[in-house]
């Protein structure tokens, strides 16, 4: 923050309250990361990342819009701020100024489940949300990994997609209209999406923050399934389950859930009950990546040998676990699940049951525990997702795994399936011997990993965003389209206060 | 006004149309760049020569004639790459030959270019199965003004920021030409089926309508309009791809009403949809809005249709124009973002 | 500070990596919305000062005071970290650098309130009543109740103790009592489940072989048939934390309010063995009442504007402070026995 801190601090504590305007040393570092990887390798080299000048806790959209006015006179970056889940460092400070935490803006203003809508604000944990639309007969069915630690309105921010996508869209599905407040300190109603003209919806979602902050989000909702029918799928190689899910979703049907692991995926998933998995050094690998290790020397020693670790793999037999849950009406879930158990039947795909897919949603948000533990044991781990369509997915899987991998231990599955295509969700890990090391490493791996899909014409993210992690690739993958952005960001954040220095790194003044 | 029309051969021709507006017909993307380098205006994609009552003063009509091919398919990913000025008429014709289709393509949007309906940005062909077709693009390259080409990945989604695939969706030509789409399709279906069903009115036909798609029974076309009766009567056509006996039953089993002689859904598919249809345009102006206000809307309008019905929102066609509060500010914001991305002079 | 803290250093790794991931069931997080107060917050600023990387100073403790200790994260965290165990260690760290925060001692050694209805007690019997921070009014039903329950020769302990004594450690203060308080009792009936965990987990038992049991426990299924309802309509139930979860005692105040109510009873959205938090617990309320009101407003924000109904009474009291206009008036549900036994309204 300028030297003109004291002053803005002060009125922004007028406009806010006093205790919703913090400068202590606890609250300034509690910000001054999110769950990019990058920033807890940071931490673990011990070194102290930027820190906000002060954080505010505006109540509603007025405190938010007052709050924007008086950064804008004083020129004073604002972050917003959902619930710090997001994992491409779009949350982090790094021009300063003062981080905007939306998280009591919370109230679900209004349920209409006649039209099938429910107005909320931004700041309500995905998990409350989803809880009271439960209670209500309803659902979002916007279910990401991290709906237990992030918001609506940082879902909106960074496009966010939950496990049963193929059924009911990402979250730019489900926007119908948005409340923001831009850059000029205005608060906004966007148009229906459904309006016609410039959709302003397609605009904010994805911005980040730095074209607008939402306060309220008004989104589909749908009535609960009442049936929901469970398969598993032992498929002979990933061609063949990436068949299954391209003809079923080329078929129209729409299961919301087709999630289709390589072997070292399958391997660490083990829900068909092991009776594959490798023995001897690939086991303990999988011990030590699922937090079940000892002292963890041996996980470091193999993630810091990609190569060896890599090469290692090629020995997992070929055959992969493909899940699918099919839900809606009784007879809607049937005929879908009887429909990709003939087009798996067609690829030779050996039936496991109901036992793995309902293991899965079980513990659906189970692996985002596991991921502490990696780091505890001095090791890293980061997940890069992409998209693309049904013909180049198994070149883009086998170039990024290459590139990556040179760097990295790294595995995928396939979900998010669409008529169009699908993400490739890669997770990889890696180990050094110190903390500079091992960044250097990460980098080197994320590079690698957006080189390739740039180079091959793949979207680059598929639900994660950019932040500060793709930035700098943002301009190779949209060429021109980036003068777009600039124009963009002149008009609705005109001094440039919004979160700087985001989604395009290099983006035009 | 500071544009500069080009008047090299190897661009196109230019043509002045009575009204004053221009028209630059360029023959390759680099012309189409060097054409809008220093041009200022709001540009019009059209195919064919400006049509003298629909131009108005100061536009730039851009003749895409030059970018109208279709092709190639990838039959994988059953996608379709096709110019600018390609008709949505020539896109299904050629995906058909691959046993694709984009879905019931109305008579009204057979013979029009696809960069004109992105232009316009309007919901253009609405279809529960199908889906609607602007969202079947899937990626627009574009030219922008000062000449800049843009990139989009071909990908069904994306979390790279706020959609720029899609920034010239709706806004009539200002924020660039699109030189080329790739389009989703689908499996042409092999057996089609059709419903017509009455209902005592707008009310209960449009809940019906909403009970059919929580059943999952989504038909390729629906259209719901009143019958003399004073009954609203809706029609149907359904397509195999989920299984059509099973969409059959599903629709049967959730609509209720009055069955009523499914020949009517088919005379009107033929006479609406495909290459021979007549170009049927249902009555304007439009409203769209929320399921619950859409009942009234209707009820209120004599000779109301409605098309495109989703669980959270309804457009009435012949009902009055959509609320005023939908425009509020955004048009000037729109036009301060569309200045700003003219090139300095 | 090492030593004690050191035996959490699993629970500290894990949290200090985690994405947060009990964030949503945190009752003060959501209520503060602020990071620092997250259990991720807490345990990484107890993380730094273990590591050094900041000093163990009053600023540290006064964040430390921002947890009730109501258990939550512990229950939907895969690795069940102990995060009110390694908080309350932190906070006896810092109580024994003496940068504690004045008001969680105060808190912690307050006398109890003056209660004719516990004066007129014998002391040191077979069942003795532990009333806590209980007012007389709390005292008094829960007195009529056990004595409709069938209790006899009902009593109080034999020396004077601090309103909460497991208060003490809650906030890591070392609050004087003696075991001796309960000599020759064989059942310690107390009206707060915090005190039920105290005297279970103390090292030394508690008047030899004395049982500790939360009133409602004493109560269930022993209270004659109500002379009449309590409330003819609707109602909310809200578990107090420490007495779901710490106890696991949910179905006992339930079915004892079922049996005084006409109408529904409504609940949270998160209730029973994962019921919320009124923000009463671990000093919170008392270094910041503020705070606490908004956790007390949050834990009704779900309910219908009906009468809200606690267990405990310091949970009522706390419950009390965060009634808006959205929400009803909160009562004990001692004070809706008491009145139905009695045949009055409450
Ligand atoms: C374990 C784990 C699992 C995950 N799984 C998924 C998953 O399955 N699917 C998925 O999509 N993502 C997933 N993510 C990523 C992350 O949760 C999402 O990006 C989420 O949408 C971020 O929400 P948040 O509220 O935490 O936002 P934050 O992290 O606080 O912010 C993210 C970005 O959005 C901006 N922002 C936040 N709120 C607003 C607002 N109100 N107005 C304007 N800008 C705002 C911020 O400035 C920042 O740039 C996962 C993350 C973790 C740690
Ligand atoms: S208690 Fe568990 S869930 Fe909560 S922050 Fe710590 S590790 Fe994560
Ligand atoms: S014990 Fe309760 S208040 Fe304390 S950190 Fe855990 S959930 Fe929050």
């Amino acid at each position: 923050m300028p030297p003109s801190a004291p002053p803005i601090v002060d009125a922004l504590r007028a406009c806010v309250g006093e205790r919703q305007v913090s400068t202590t040393p606890p609250d300034r570092v509690a910000y001054a990361r999110d769950l990019w990887p990058r920033s807890q390798l940071d931490r673990l080299a011990g070194e102290a990342p930027q820190r906000p000048a002060a954080v505010v806790w505006p109540a509603d959209a007025a405190q938010v819009a007052e709050v924007v006015a008086l950064c804008r006179q004083h020129r004073v970056p604002i972050v917003p701020f959902g619930a710090g889940s997001g994992v491409c460092g779009g949350t982090l400070p790094i021009h300063g100024g003062v981080v905007l935490d939306l998280k009591r803006l919370k109230a679900v203003r209004q349920l209409r489940p006649a039209d099938g809508i429910v107005e909320v604000e931004a700041g309500c944990v995905g998990e409350r949300l989803e809880r009271w639309l439960n209670r209500q007969g309803l659902s979002l069915g916007h279910f990401p990994s991290s709906i237990l630690c992030s918001t609506v309105g940082g879902w909106v921010a960074t496009r966010s997609a939950g496990q049963c996508s193929s059924r009911y869209g990402k979250i730019e599905d489900m926007v119908v209209d948005l409340e923001v407040v831009g850059g000029d300190g205005v608060v906004r109603r966007t148009p229906r999406a459904d309006a016609g003209g410039v959709d302003w919806n397609a605009i904010y979602v994805g911005s980040e923050g730095t074209l607008g902050v939402i306060t309220a989000a008004t989104l589909r909702v749908q009535r609960l399934p009442t049936a929901q029918a469970f398969r598993g799928w032992r498929v002979p190689n990933i061609e063949a389950g990436v068949e299954i899910m391209r003809r079923a979703m080329q078929a129209g049907l729409r299961p919301s859930v087709l999630r289709l692991y390589d072997p070292l995926d399958t391997l660490m998933v083990g829900s068909d009950g092991d009776r594959k998995a490798a023995k001897g050094p690939l086991h303990s690998l999988k011990q030590g990546l699922l937090g079940k290790g000892g002292s963890g020397r041996g996980l470091r020693w193999a993630l810091g040998h990609p190569r060896l670790s890599n090469g290692a793999v090629r020995l997992i037999p070929p055959g992969c676990l493909l899940l699918a849950v099919s839900e809606g009406s009784a007879a809607e879930a049937r005929a879908t699940d009887d429909a990709i158990a003939a087009i798996a039947r067609g690829v030779q795909a050996e039936d496991l049951g109901e036992g793995p897919a309902r293991a899965w949603l079980a513990h659906r948000y189970a692996v985002s525990f596991k991921q502490s533990r990696i780091y505890a044991a001095g090791a890293f781990v980061d997940t890069f997702e992409v998209a693309t369509t049904w013909g180049e997915v198994r070149g883009l899987y086998d170039a990024v795994k290459a590139a990556v991998g040179r760097h990295v231990l790294v595995m995928a599955h396939f979900s998010h399936a669409y008529p169009g295509g699908c993400s490739i969700y890669f997770t990889f890990a890696g180990a050094g011997p110190t903390p500079q090391v091992m960044r250097a490493r990460y980098d080197a791996a994320w590079q690698a990993g957006l080189d390739t899909a740039v180079t091959r014409g793949a979207a680059i993210a598929h639900h994660h965003g950019v932040g500060l992690s793709r930035g700098r690739h943002m301009g190779a993958a949209h060429g021109e389209a980036q003068r777009w952005f600039g124009a963009l960001k002149a008009t609705l954040d005109p001094d440039g206060i919004l979160n700087p220095g985001k989604v395009f790194s290099e983006a035009p003044p | 006004m500071s544009w500069r029309l080009v008047h090299d051969p190897a661009l196109g021709e230019c043509h002045r149309a009575p009204s004053g507006a221009r028209c630059v017909a360029p023959l390759d993307g680099v012309a189409l760049a060097e054409t809008l380098v220093g041009v200022a205006g709001r540009l019009r994609s059209r195919v064919g020569q400006p049509v003298a009552d629909e131009t108005e003063p100061g536009e730039i009509w851009i003749d895409l004639t030059a970018f109208s091919g279709v092709g190639p398919v990838d039959p994988v990913g059953q996608i379709v790459r096709a110019g600018g000025g390609a008709t949505w008429g020539a896109i299904e014709a050629r995906l058909q030959v691959d046993g694709l289709t984009l879905g019931p393509v109305p008579g009204w949007l057979w013979d029009q270019p696809v960069a004109h309906t992105l232009d316009g940005g309007r919901r253009a062909r609405p279809s529960p199965a199908c889906g609607e077709l602007l969202d079947l693009v899937m990626a627009i390259q574009a030219v922008l003004p000062g000449g800049g080409l843009t990139r989009s990945a071909v990908s069904p989604r994306r979390a790279t920021g706020p959609d720029l695939a899609r920034g010239v969706v709706g806004a009539e030509g200002r924020a660039g030409v699109v030189l080329g789409v790739h389009v989703q399709a689908w499996p042409l279906a092999g057996q089609v089926g059709y419903r017509a069903t009455r209902f005592g009115g707008w009310a209960e036909a449009l809940a019906a309508g909403q009970a059919v798609l929580r059943a999952g029974a989504r038909p390729q076309w629906w259209r719901f309009a009143p019958a003399p009766t004073g009954e609203v009567v809706l029609t149907a056509r359904f397509g195999d791809l989920a299984g059509l006996d099973h969409c059959l039953a599903r629709y049967d089993e959730a609509a209720g009403g009055r069955p009523d002689d499914p020949g009517a859904a088919e005379a009107l598919d033929a006479a609406c949809y495909g290459p021979g249809a007549i170009r049927r345009v249902a009555p304007t102006p439009r409203w769209v809005g929320a399921p619950s206000a859409a009942v009234g809307q209707a009820e209120a309008t004599a000779d109301a249709e409605v098309w495109d019905l989703r669980p959270e929102g309804v457009t009435v066609c012949g009902a009055g124009a959509p609320p005023a509060a939908q425009a509020s500010g955004w048009e000037a914001l729109a036009a301060a973002a569309f200045a700003a991305l003219e090139p300095a002079r | 500070m090492t030593s004690p803290l050191g035996a959490h250093r699993a629970a500290l790794d894990t949290c200090v990596f985690c994405p947060k991931l009990c964030r949503f069931a945190c009752p003060v997080a959501e209520a503060e919305a602020r990071e620092t107060v997250t259990p991720w917050g807490l345990m990484t600023l107890i993380d730094d000062v273990v590591r050094g990387t900041r000093p163990l100073d009053a600023e540290a403790a006064a964040v430390w005071a921002h947890c009730t200790g109501c258990g939550r994260c512990t229950a939907v965290c895969h690795h069940a970290n102990p995060v009110y165990e390694v908080l309350t260690a932190a906070r006896a760290a810092a109580a024994a650098q003496g940068v504690a925060p004045p008001e969680a001692l105060a808190w912690a050694t307050a006398a109890p309130a003056q209660s004719a209805h516990l004066d007129a007690l014998p002391s040191g019997g077979a069942v003795q009543l532990y009333a806590g921070a209980a007012d007389d009014a709390a005292i008094g039903e829960a007195l009529a109740l056990l004595r409709a329950a069938g209790y006899v020769g009902l009593s109080r302990p034999t020396a004077p103790l601090p309103a909460g004594w497991a208060r003490g450690a809650e906030v890591g203060e070392p609050v004087p009592w003696s075991t001796a308080a309960f000599a020759g009792a064989e059942q310690i009936i107390c009206l707060h489940a915090a005190d039920v965990l105290a005297l279970r987990a103390h090292p030394r038992d508690p008047g030899a072989g004395a049982r500790a049991v939360h009133l409602i426990e004493a109560l269930d299924g022993r209270l004659p048939s109500p002379r009449r309802l309590a409330v003819a309509g609707d109602v909310a139930y809200l578990d107090p934390c420490r007495l779901a979860r710490g106890l696991s005692v949910t179905e006992a105040p339930r079915r004892l309010l079922a049996a005084v109510v006409g109408g529904q009873v409504h609940e949270a959205v998160m209730a029973g063995a994962e019921g919320g938090c009124c923000g009463a617990g671990g000093g919170y309320a008392a270094v910041d009442p503020e705070a606490a009101a908004w956790v007390a407003r949050e834990a009704m924000q779900d309910l219908p504007a009906v009468p809200v109904v606690s267990a405990e009474p310091a949970c009522a009291a706390q419950l009390a402070t965060g009634i808006s206009g959205a929400t009803g008036p909160v009562w004990r549900l001692t004070t809706l026995l008491a009145s139905a036994l009695a045949g009055e309204g409450p």
